[in-house]
């Protein structure tokens, strides 16, 4: 794996080589500031795999570097390791927002450090060998336009909407939160109704706008708080917030529908999509650590989508008492 | 990590050590300099952000590099001088910052 280190330490930057070469990471390239980084992916023709990044770094800093290079399209989906000393929750939230997919706190746990590079890997290793079954099955002289598709559950990525992070960036996010941070945070879900319906009948266009859409109306209402939101598939979304913001899950269902209804949604041929966001319990991040923290994600998008079937079972139950009235 | 992985380890990082030691020898001279102007200037804003840059540095390698001690002085004198600039809290005197640089620079005389 290419990997690119960029730190105004240089003896971070010698520490980050003789540790990545310690766990078979050889291909690094060290940059003392983003100005080098940046001239350094100007003039190197092989792109980079993974980026490891410092926050605090003179004139422009890691977080505006982890959003410039997401502004790249070659490095909107490359993994980026931020790197920070910062206590403040703050700075992680920012580089967060900005596109980081994990982070590691200075000094250095050397085994800790070993393990998130190793994720990174396994993530490019993935996307790379999915890339090669694509180009293997397109014939080599012609180009073709290849529709994405989508499974239902499919976590795929959302772009352009600010606050909106990678599902595993979250996991990795609420993973890493010291105890201290933990304790200020909890975690909403969110669930598109009726989801199997709207995914038959959408294009992966559709589908892709439609997600992308409810995602922006999602961030939209919880503009004036510090949070990080992230699509966890089958039509539902994690939302990590401080729990500063007292969110009232039905008043906030309401701001969201409102939202998708100002946005007037169609179809590419032109039918109105008609949908509707149910949300969850929230889950408050205190007192868990380990696995229960990453398993309080999960938990917030089950309770979501239960509501959904709370919903269902109580309109199965209305239209069968229904027909047993007019039997009787 | 196995045994033969960890020596591989530590025989990389001591050539790290090495060139962290030569460092500190700068920045120590740096630290002196700076600890000279927040005794004698009027306003020692500066000084004491440069102290608190160079703190940060160290703090963030010297643990990893075998001196725990250390960089939990040199996490502790930036954590005073944030605390004292920031003017908010619990606020650290200009007396006590000045004690945390001075037991930081004895530390990394000793290391040096």
């Amino acid at each position: 794996m290419r990997i690119l280190s960029v730190d105004d330490d240089p003896i971070i930057l010698d520490l980050l080589t003789e540790v990545l070469a310690s766990i078979g990471q050889t291909d690094v390239t060290v940059a003392e500031s983003a100005t080098q980084a940046f001239d350094i992916l100007q003039s190197d023709c092989l792109p980079f795999d993974c980026f490891l990044l410092d926050i605090q770094m003179p004139e422009i800093d890691g977080i505006q570097l982890c959003a410039a290079l997401r502004h790249m399209p070659l490095y909107q989906r490359t993994p980026i390791i931020m790197i920070t000393a910062m206590s403040d929750k703050s700075y992680i939230d920012k580089a967060f927002s900005a596109g980081a997919m994990d982070y590691v706190t200075k000094p250095f746990d050397v085994v800790e450090l070993g393990a998130r590079v190793r994720i990174a890997e396994n993530l490019v290793e993935a996307r790379n060998n999915n890339a090669k079954i694509i180009s293997a099955a397109k014939p080599t002289e012609t180009v073709y336009k290849v529709e994405k598709s989508y499974t239902l559950e499919e976590r795929f990525p959302i772009d352009n909407v600010d606050g909106v992070i990678d599902y595993i960036a979250l996991e990795n996010y609420i993973c890493q939160l010291s105890r201290g941070s933990l304790f200020g945070s909890s975690i909403l879900g969110f669930h598109i109704t009726d989801i199997d319906r709207i995914f038959q009948a959408s294009s992966a266009f559709d589908y892709e706008s439609i997600i992308t859409d409810v995602a922006e109306s999602i961030t939209n209402c919880l503009s004036c708080s510090q949070y990080l939101v992230s699509y966890a598939g089958n039509g539902t979304f994690a939302c990590v917030y401080s729990s500063d913001q007292k969110l009232a899950p039905a008043a906030f269902e309401k701001e969201i529908r409102d939202s998708i209804s100002s946005m007037g949604l169609y179809y590419s041929d032109g039918r109105p999509i008609v949908l509707t966001v149910v949300a969850g319990s929230p889950i408050r991040l205190t007192f868990r650590s380990g696995q229960k923290i990453a398993d309080a994600l999960l938990e917030a998008c089950i309770s979501a989508e239960n509501i959904e079937y709370e919903y269902h079972t109580d309109a199965v139950a209305m239209s069968n008492k229904y027909i047993q009235g007019q039997a009787g | 990590m196995n045994q033969a992985a960890g020596d591989l380890l530590q025989d990389r990082l001591r050539a790290v050590r090495i060139r962290f030691i030569e460092i500190l020898d700068e920045r120590r001279s740096d630290l002196e300099h700076l600890r000279a102007q927040i005794e004698l200037q009027a306003d020692s804003t500066n000084a004491l952000r440069e102290t608190q840059f160079i703190a940060h540095k160290i703090s963030g390698t010297a643990s990893t590099l075998g001196f725990p001690e250390f960089g939990q002085l040199a996490s502790d004198t930036e954590e005073t001088i944030i605390k004292h600039l920031s003017g908010t809290g619990f606020i650290p005197t200009i007396d006590e910052t000045k004690q945390v640089i001075d037991d930081l620079l004895a530390s990394a005389a000793k290391i040096g």
